[in-house]
């Protein structure tokens, strides 16, 4: 299995922030061990003005003599500097940390606890919810035509050890296994109710080399380059800084081996007949996902996001999916999800008015329409690119 | 050096999944074991769990916690013997501490303290002590935080056997 990035634990403090950050694994013996981390935490805490952060996002174990520790700074803290207040970042995927950190909220009430990867990222509840389910799987099957002959010309290869970060509900990492054969695959994502699915998936197909780990993709606890091969697709867009996933997808990547995205420029859909009306609503969808802080038309800046990311050796390409792939109806279903999604639960949430959403659902109406016709054609584009990790 | 035979015990449909002996010296020496023995473990037995980063991350910090436990008994010269058994999402952790009179006591008389009224509150009060840490906290804890059911037996007169079910992930089969 993917073991986590471990012991010894580290800390330090970003001044900017006032954030003290607390990693690895704390177990001393007695509380002496500790003693510099906790006198740097009390210093630091003791200097902030406002608002003072305790990020142990990555406090991966803590025994309970180093929890008593910190507990007692800050305490103490609170109880000096009643104009300070204690906020903990902690991340819902380090299961002992929400246990005991609560309990410290329910003691002493100024410290407050917040689980750091449930309401940072926008979006996060539009691309969590279950429904987004069928979205992904009838994407997923519609790509993989084109992607299982373009991963070749990206160095995917036989026998490798593979991360699927983002994994949105596993199809994409159980495609791989029995494509490519690989020694094994890790995938991960941060929405449970996918993860529940990826699972059951993988036991009715009877696939046991692909583990899928419930994490967030800013910080993830896979150990650094673990992996000959990383992929993520679909899913840079969904985050407002996607150079942090890159960086995390760099640090995972073995030395030489590559990582490899995909993303869309969701406003270059396009369909005929009905061509204008398909464009104006998918020129709509950029900017609905804007104003929740997405950027679905990061496709053609992959190359750049890679080369800033420190990666070598980019390869780029683009593919189009369309209604002439396969069955047109498959094509017909994903719009017909977007028009869900885009049109009745994101732009009523941004607060649209009737005529608009009337107006931006004609346009996946009329895609298809497009689709359906006999002598139609609706497009997908769809941009992948890969990069190297230096040696 | 004395060997307990634990085997006996009921095992009602449990699957043995590890199992070690450990001379007592090397655990009063060695610290840095019980964080070894707690990784090492949880990382042995979480692959096939749903979430098995999660699991062993909840079994690592549990272990440790009894290993620490384990390590504050004054142990008496012999083999300090660790199980693990599962039976659908159950987890059964036994282990056998030789130890004379009053360490088994501490383990027998915790369990009862565990089990009765107000062991939240007397769990908080440990945790968040402004003295030294009490050892009792670890097997609180699993009580507590974990809900997992233990006990405690005297093994003739020269050891305590100490038993825990743990249900870290529901619904797992
Ligand atoms: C558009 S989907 C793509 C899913 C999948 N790669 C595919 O192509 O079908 C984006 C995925 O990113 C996941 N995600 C969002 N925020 C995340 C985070 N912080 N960490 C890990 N995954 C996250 C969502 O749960 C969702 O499954």
């Amino acid at each position: 299995m993917a073991v986590a990035v471990s012991s010894p634990y580290e800390f330090g403090y970003d001044e900017n922030d006032q954030v003290f950050t607390l990693a690895g694994s704390m177990r001393p013996k007695d509380v002496g061990e500790i003693d510099a981390c906790l006198k740097a935490l009390q210093t630091c805490a003791r200097r902030a003005t406002g608002m003072f952060y305790l990020n142990v996002r990555r406090l991966l174990q803590s025994n309970n003599v180093a929890f008593n520790g910190l507990a007692s700074v800050l305490m103490q803290v609170c109880q000096e500097r009643p104009d300070v207040n204690v906020t903990i970042t902690m991340s819902s995927v380090v299961g002992w940390t929400p246990r005991k950190f609560n309990a410290l909220r329910r003691k002493i009430p100024r410290i407050d606890v917040v689980e750091y990867d449930k309401d940072f990222y926008p979006g996060q509840s539009f691309v969590e919810d279950s429904s987004f389910v069928s979205v992904l799987r009838k994407q997923t099957t519609m790509t993989w035509r084109h992607e299982k002959h373009i991963l070749l010309r990206h160095g995917m290869g036989e026998g490798m050890k593979i991360a699927d970060i983002c994994c949105g509900i596993g199809d994409f990492a159980l495609l791989l296994f029995r494509e490519f054969n690989p020694t094994y695959v890790v995938a991960l994502d941060h929405a449970k109710a996918s993860l529940d699915y990826a699972r059951k998936m993988a036991k009715e197909f009877n696939v046991t080399g692909v583990e899928y780990v419930y994490g967030d993709a800013a910080e993830m606890l896979l150990p650094n380059g673990e992996f000959d091969f990383v992929t993520c697709r679909h899913s840079l867009q969904v985050f407002d800084r996607p150079e942090r996933i890159l960086s995390e997808l760099f640090r995972i990547c073995k030395p030489g081996g590559r990582v490899y995205i995909s993303n869309e420029k969701n406003s270059h859909c396009l369909g005929e007949p009905r061509a204008e009306s398909i464009q104006w609503t998918y020129n709509e969808v950029a900017k609905l996902w804007k104003y929740f802080n997405m950027d679905i038309e990061i496709g053609p800046k992959s190359r750049r996001l890679l080369l800033d990311a420190g990666f070598e050796d980019i390869r780029m390409e683009s593919f189009m999916v369309t209604n002439l792939d396969g069955d047109p109806e498959e094509f017909a279903d994903v719009v017909r999800t977007w028009k869900d999604m885009f049109a009745d639960s994101m732009a009523k949430e941004r607060g649209d008015d009737d005529a608009f959403i009337r107006k931006f659902k004609k346009g996946f109406d009329d895609h298809i329409f497009a689709a359906l016709h006999p002598k139609g054609y609706a497009g997908w584009p769809i941009w992948v690119a890969s990069g190297r990790r230096p040696l | 050096m004395t060997d307990f035979q634990t085997d006996s015990l009921p095992d009602d449909g449990f699957k043995p999944l590890i199992e070690f002996d450990l001379d007592t010296t090397v655990l009063n020496d060695q610290w840095v074991y019980c964080d070894f023995m707690s990784s090492f473990v949880a990382n042995m037995v979480s692959h096939n769990r749903a979430d098995p980063f999660m699991f062993s991350n909840l079994l690592s910090a549990t272990l440790n916690e009894l290993f620490e436990t384990v390590y504050r008994t004054r142990k008496e010269a012999g083999q300090f013997r660790f199980r693990m058994l599962r039976k659908g999402s159950v987890d059964r952790i036994t282990m056998v501490v030789p130890c004379g009179r009053d360490e088994r006591q501490f383990y027998l008389k915790t369990i009862e303290e565990i089990r009765a009224p107000g062991a939240s509150e007397k769990y908080l009060e440990l945790l968040f002590s402004d003295d030294e840490l009490d050892r009792r906290v670890g097997l609180f804890e699993l009580a507590i935080s974990y809900k997992a059911q233990m006990s405690a037996v005297a093994v003739e007169d020269k050891a305590v056997c100490l038993t825990v079910d743990l249900v870290i992930e529901q619904g797992t089969d």
